[in-house]
């Protein structure tokens, strides 16, 4: 039986080697490609006439624009505007990679570290930049929340920094972490499905069981897509918005 | 039949998930941890992808805005326009019910008036017919004088004429006419 583990295996399609790096065309470059065209799709067949009575499909554009543009004018408030293409990006992004993971025999882009922690990097310098650019030497005092005592201070100063040096930690693994369990779960209970199966006799009546399971994980995994997708992007909103609107 | 089953279900249960290696792969585990051999083409078309994803949202996304935004300012407008319609329509009516209630207070009055003249109208020839009847209810009473008159004269000379006779049948003899008419008017007071 194939290992649950197969489907995070990267497959090249068309290799190719620059300098000593291997950056062939794989199954994962296909599903990013995949992503970037059915996004790119879905957008432009949606505002393709851009009515002022909006129908079905260009209504479904504007709402997730909607949703997006709520949630950087909540965090960020009017200076984060410009960032609302970015976060849209990332959040369609990951959204239709997760999404696009689900379907049987398919490539989950997002479960793989190496994405999601560059994504993470991404935000992550994005951060100390626009930090420094907008509140230069004044943006490291982030690190010092006001109104510490004095004697607290080099303790307050470790935690932030630490705190701040996670970020990119927490938000890759997270990502990664929910997107392999779920499909690691999914292909156990199918070995189930099919081990059980072929044993025959009663067996094959209680295969019936870990197909519930799979049912009812599959409903869950589609939650998760979305609600990670929705979690990843709120985060990188809110770490912008400490770099943007420095509270003190 | 079904003995062999259990364990080896668990086997691969346990086996599956940790241990399994990937047959084209050296290293054992998971493909994610096997960063050497996956990190670099992953990151490289993931720049390529969600760079070139940027670039395309932040030419398309404006027009998403725009047609919100412009939505919302044809439903401002149409809202302004309407307000002012009705507005309109209230300085209209206010106008065309001051317009309505003088033009009815110019009706009563001319209705006042003709009444008023007709009345006076009325009584001029109510007056006039009054004079009239008047006239000839006196005529009409001076003629039934002169007829009366006339009448009470003619009683005289049928009374002497009956004097008169009545004399012949009693006496034989015809009493003269001046003698008659003497009787009557001494007999008559």
């Amino acid at each position: 039986m194939a290992s649950p583990l197969e489907q995070f295996e990267i497959k090249p399609v068309y290799p190719i080697e620059v300098s000593g790096y291997d950056l062939s065309f794989t199954n994962a470059s296909a599903f990013m490609i995949g992503a970037l065209v059915l996004i790119w799709l879905f957008m432009f067949l949606g505002m393709r006439k851009a009515e002022l009575v909006p129908g079905r499909w260009q209504s479904a554009v504007e709402s997730i624009y909607d949703f997006v543009h709520g949630m950087v004018d909540q965090n960020i408030g009017p200076k984060g505007k410009k960032y609302v293409p970015f976060i849209f990006t990332l959040f369609m992004f990951i959204l239709v990679a997760n999404v696009a993971g689900l379907l049987p025999y398919s490539f989950t882009v997002t479960s793989h570290l190496a994405v999601t922690f560059a994504f993470a990097a991404l935000i992550f310098v994005m951060c100390i930049i626009i930090g420094i650019a907008r509140h230069g030497i004044h943006w490291f005092s982030y690190f010092l929340p006001p109104g510490t005592p004095l004697w607290l201070v080099p303790l307050m100063i470790f935690i932030e920094i630490v705190s701040f040096l996670s970020r990119p930690i927490t938000l890759s693994v997270r990502l990664f972490a929910n997107m392999t369990a779920g499909h690691i779960l999914l292909k156990v209970f199918a070995g189930f499905v099919i081990s059980l199966g072929l044993a025959g006799g009663i067996w094959s009546v209680v295969a019936v069981l870990p197909l519930i399971m799979n049912v009812a994980l599959y409903a869950l995994e589609l939650l998760v897509a979305v609600v990670q997708a929705y979690v990843f992007a709120l985060l990188a909103t809110i770490y912008l918005n400490d770099s943007i609107n420095l509270e003190h | 039949m079904p003995k062999p089953i259990i364990p080896g279900l668990l086997a691969s249960l346990l086996a599956a998930p940790a241990f399994a290696a990937p047959a084209e792969e050296g290293s054992g585990g998971m493909p994610q941890f096997d960063f050497e051999n996956v990190a670099a083409s992953q990151v490289f078309w993931l720049m390529i992808s969600f760079g070139l994803l940027y670039l395309l949202m932040r030419a398309m996304l404006p027009k998403v805005a725009g047609v919100a935004e412009t939505r919302a300012n044809t439903i401002g407008g149409d809202l302004d326009a309407a307000d002012k319609a009705r507005l309109d329509a209230d300085t209209k009516q206010e106008a065309y019910e001051a317009s309505l209630a003088s033009s009815r207070a110019r009706a009563q009055g001319l209705i006042a008036d003709a009444k008023a003249e007709a009345a006076k109208a009325n009584e001029a020839r109510m007056a006039e017919a009054d004079k009239a009847a008047q006239a000839r209810l006196a005529a009409a009473e001076e003629e039934l004088n002169a007829a009366r008159e006339k009448a009470l004269g003619k009683l005289d000379a049928i009374a002497a004429d009956a004097t008169k006779d009545i004399v012949e049948k009693l006496t034989g003899t015809r009493p003269a006419d001046d003698k008659a008419a003497a009787a009557v008017a001494s007999a008559r007071v």
